[in-house]
C-alpha cells in the first residue's frame, strides 16, 4: 500500500547538506498502522511528508498503491494526496473561516466526489462532532478540532493515513478516541503511518519503528 | 465544497481587509468615471453655449439684415449704369442721363448668369418742372419694380413697380395732399399711392410714376436712361469686377459706383457677421481652453488615484496570501492544484474589482453630474460607455493581484507544514 525504498532527504543549512533520513526503507501494507517513534528532530516529520507526496527526497523510491509518487506529474501527483492519502497534524490546520463541517468538506474542494456532503455528515456523527458541526474552529476544543481534522481525513476514503503527532495536543481522553479512528481505519484495510516522540502512543500501533538520527530501525519483538 | 464558496467565506471572514481594497477600487473608479464625464459634460455644455451664440448671432444677423434693406433703400442703389455715351459732367449737372438705351437691355442683364450686382431697377428719369403745383423743378422717375436676376435667388424687392395709374411723392412735393388724392401732372391724371417720409435727401424732391408712363410722357417709347442696382459686398476690387461683368453683357453702357455710404453699411453688416463670428470662436477657444485645464487634473488626477489603487490593492492581496500560509500548505496536502489555488486568489480579485467598480461608478457619475458645468445631464451613450469600467476594474484588479497570487503558488506546502508543525 506505501512503500518506501532506500529513501534519503538533505536540507542545504550553512553550506553544507544536513541529512533528515538517510536510507530508510518502509513498507505499511493494507490493514498495517505501523508507529514510527524517535525524538525531536529524528525526520519524522520528513519522512511523513516524504510519504505524503509534500516533498520529493534526493533519493529513493516513494510507491502507494503501486504508483511511483515522485514519478507523476504534478497534476497526478495532487489528485493521489486528494483522493488516496489523508493528512492528521498535530496543529490541526483547520481553516478558520469555515465551520467544522465545512472543514470536513474541504477535502472536497480540490476534488469533489459523489455524496461527500453526506459522507462529512456521517464522520462528524461519528466522531461525536453533530452537534458542534456550525461551529468556527476557534469555538472548538481541542479534542475537537482534530477529530475535525480526522474527519477530513477521512472524508475521501483514502486508502493510506498519514498522521503527525496526532494526539500531542490532546488529553487523554481524545487521544484514546483519535487512536481507536486509526486502528478502526487501518482494520477496514486501510494503511496508517504515525509518528511520534511519545513511546506510549506508538504501542497503539500494530508494528512499531524507530527513527533515530534519520535511520529508521524496527526492533525485535 | 466548491472553491467559489470558500472564496465566499473567506471574504466574509476578513471583512475589513476585502472593505479596504473595495473602497480603493471605489475610489479610482470614481475618479476615472467622473473626470470622463466631466469632460463629457465639459463638451456638452460647449456645444449649448456656441449654438446658444450662433442662435443669438443669426438673430442680430437677421434684424441687421433687415435694417441694411431699409438702410439701403433710403439710401438709394449704389450702382447707376447709364449709356455709353453720357457725359457725366451733364448727367451730373442735370440729375439725369440725356441720352437713352433699350429697356431690353435691363432684361438682358437679368437673364445673364451675372453675380456681381442685386437688386435690378430699370428708369427713366428727367427733372421736369410741374405747373399744376406750381413746383419749378422736381425729379421724375419712371420705373417698372425691380427685375429678378435669373442667375440669383430671388430676393424680397427693394423697391416695388408704382401700380398703373399711381404716382409716389417724395415729402416736399405733397402739398397738403393725401394719399389717394387725384393729381395732375403735366396733363396726366395720377392717384397719390403713396407719400414718402422726409429724407434729406433729392428724394424729397421726386415723383415716382409707372416707366410707361413716363417713357409715354418724354416720348421714348421702349427706352430707358438708367439702371439702378445694388454692388456685391465682395471684398475684392468691387467696381472692376462689376464692370467686367456688365460690360461682357451690356458693352453699350457705362458703370458708375454713386453711393458709397451703402456699401460702408454693407460692409460694416460684414464685420458684424465677422465680429459674431470671432465671439463665437472665442468662446470656442475659452472653453476648449477650460477643457484642457481639467483633461490636465484629469491627466494627474486619474493615474495617481489608478496606481494607488492598484499598489494598495496589490499590498493588501499579498497581505492576505501572507495571512493564509497555513491555509495555503493545508489545501495544497490536500491535492489543490496550481490553477486552483490561482483560481482561489484571483476570484477574490475579481470580486473586489467588480464590488468596488459599481459604487465607483455611481459616485463618480453623482460627482461628476454635481460638479457638471451647468449641463443638463450626460450623454445617455457616454454614461453607458462607461459601462465598460466595470469589466476593466476586475481586470486591473487581478493584475494588481497577480504577483501576490503567483506567490502563492511559490510556498512549497512541505516547508510551511514542517514550520507550523514545529
Amino acid at each position: 500500500m506505501l512503500e518506501l525504498i532506500d529513501v534519503g532527504k538533505t536540507y542545504p543549512k550553512a553550506g553544507s547538506n544536513v541529512p533528515a533520513i538517510t536510507s530508510v526503507t518502509l513498507r505499511v501494507d493494507a490493514g498495517e498502522f505501523v508507529a514510527v517513534q524517535g525524538p525531536s528532530g529524528a525526520g519524522k516529520t520528513t519522512l511523513l511528508l516524504v510519504a505524503g507526496a509534500l516533498l520529493r527526497p534526493d533519493q529513493g523510491t516513494v510507491r502507494v498503491g503501486g504508483d511511483d509518487v515522485y514519478q507523476l506529474s504534478n497534476e497526478a501527483r495532487a489528485r493521489l494526496r486528494a483522493l488516496r492519502i489523508g493528512f492528521v497534524f498535530q496543529q490541526f490546520h483547520l481553516i478558520p473561516y469555515l465551520s467544522a463541517l465545512e472543514n470536513i468538506l474541504a477535502a472536497g474542494v480540490a476534488h469533489g466526489g459523489p455524496d461527500l456532503a453526506r459522507r462529512a455528515e456521517t464522520l462528524a456523527e461519528e466522531l461525536g462532532l453533530t452537534p458542534r458541526r456550525h461551529h468556527l474552529p476557534s469555538e472548538l476544543s481541542s479534542g475537537e478540532r482534530q477529530r475535525v481534522a480526522l474527519a477530513r481525513a477521512l472524508l475521501h476514503n483514502p486508502s493510506v493515513l498519514l498522521a503527525d503527532e496526532p494526539t500531542g495536543n490532546l488529553d487523554e481522553q481524545n487521544a484514546v478516541m483519535v487512536f481507536d479512528r486509526l486502528a478502526s481505519f487501518a482494520q477496514q484495510d486501510g494503511a496508517v503511518l504515525l509518528v511520534t516522540h511519545d513511546k506510549a502512543a506508538a504501542g497503539r500501533a500494530t508494528r512499531r519503528c524507530v527513527l533515530e538520527a534519520g535511520r529508521l530501525s524496527e526492533p525485535r519483538p | 465544497m466548491s472553491l467559489f464558496r470558500l472564496v465566499y467565506r473567506e471574504i466574509w471572514f476578513r471583512k475589513l481587509g476585502f472593505a479596504l481594497g473595495v473602497l480603493a477600487v471605489t475610489i479610482a473608479v470614481a475618479a476615472l468615471a467622473g473626470s470622463l464625464l466631466l469632460l463629457n459634460l465639459h463638451d456638452r455644455r460647449t456645444e449649448e453655449i456656441v449654438a446658444a451664440k450662433e442662435t443669438q448671432t443669426q438673430a442680430v444677423m437677421a434684424k441687421l439684415e433687415d435694417e441694411i434693406r431699409v438702410i439701403t433703400k433710403n439710401l438709394g442703389f449704389n450702382i447707376r449704369i447709364l449709356p455709353k455715351d453720357v457725359n457725366l459732367l451733364d448727367f451730373f449737372a442735370k440729375d439725369y442721363a440725356d441720352k437713352y438705351m433699350p429697356e431690353e437691355y435691363v432684361d438682358r442683364l437679368a437673364n445673364s448668369k451675372i453675380v456681381s450686382i442685386n437688386h435690378l431697377l430699370p428708369i427713366l428719369q428727367r427733372k421736369i418742372d410741374w405747373p399744376e403745383e406750381k413746383i419749378p423743378a422736381l425729379l421724375l422717375v419712371g420705373t417698372r419694380g425691380e427685375v429678378p436676376i435669373l442667375a440669383q435667388d430671388k430676393k424680397k424687392a427693394f423697391i416695388p413697380a408704382v401700380p398703373k395709374g399711381k404716382i409716389v411723392l417724395g415729402n416736399l412735393l405733397e402739398r397738403g395732399h393725401q394719399p389717394g388724392d387725384a393729381v395732375v401732372l403735366h396733363g396726366r391724371k395720377f392717384v397719390i399711392h403713396k407719400i414718402q417720409p422726409r429724407r434729406g435727401d433729392q428724394d424729397d424732391i421726386t415723383a415716382w410714376i409707372p416707366l410707361a408712363d413716363a417713357q409715354e410722357m418724354f416720348d421714348k417709347k421702349g427706352l430707358i436712361n438708367g439702371m439702378l442696382a445694388l454692388g456685391c459686398n465682395c471684398n475684392a476690387d468691387r467696381l472692376s469686377v462689376i464692370r467686367q461683368e456688365i460690360m461682357e453683357i451690356l458693352p453699350e453702357t457705362q458703370v458708375e459706383e454713386f453711393e458709397t455710404k451703402a456699401t460702408a453699411r454693407a460692409e460694416a453688416r460684414t464685420k458684424v457677421a465677422e465680429e459674431a463670428k470671432a465671439a463665437v470662436a472665442r468662446e470656442q477657444e475659452h472653453r476648449a481652453e477650460l477643457r484642457g485645464e481639467k483633461e490636465a487634473f484629469a491627466a494627474l488626477l486619474v493615474p495617481l488615484t489608478l496606481i494607488a489603487a492598484c499598489a494598495w490593492v496589490g499590498l493588501l492581496a499579498w497581505s492576505n496570501v501572507r495571512e493564509r500560509r497555513a491555509e495555503i500548505g493545508l489545501l495544497r496536502a490536500l491535492g489543490l492544484r496550481s490553477v486552483q489555488l490561482l483560481t482561489l486568489f484571483l476570484s477574490r480579485a475579481v470580486l473586489v474589482g467588480v464590488t468596488g467598480a459599481v459604487p465607483g461608478l455611481l459616485l463618480g457619475v453623482v460627482v461628476a453630474a454635481s460638479l457638471g458645468d451647468g449641463a443638463t445631464a450626460a450623454e445617455p451613450g457616454h454614461v453607458i460607455g462607461l459601462l465598460w469600467i466595470i469589466v476593466a476594474a476586475p481586470l486591473v484588479a487581478v493584475l494588481a493581484s497577480w504577483l501576490a497570487a503567483l506567490s502563492a503558488l511559490r510556498h512549497d506546502p512541505a516547508n510551511i507544514l514542517q514550520q507550523e508543525t514545529s
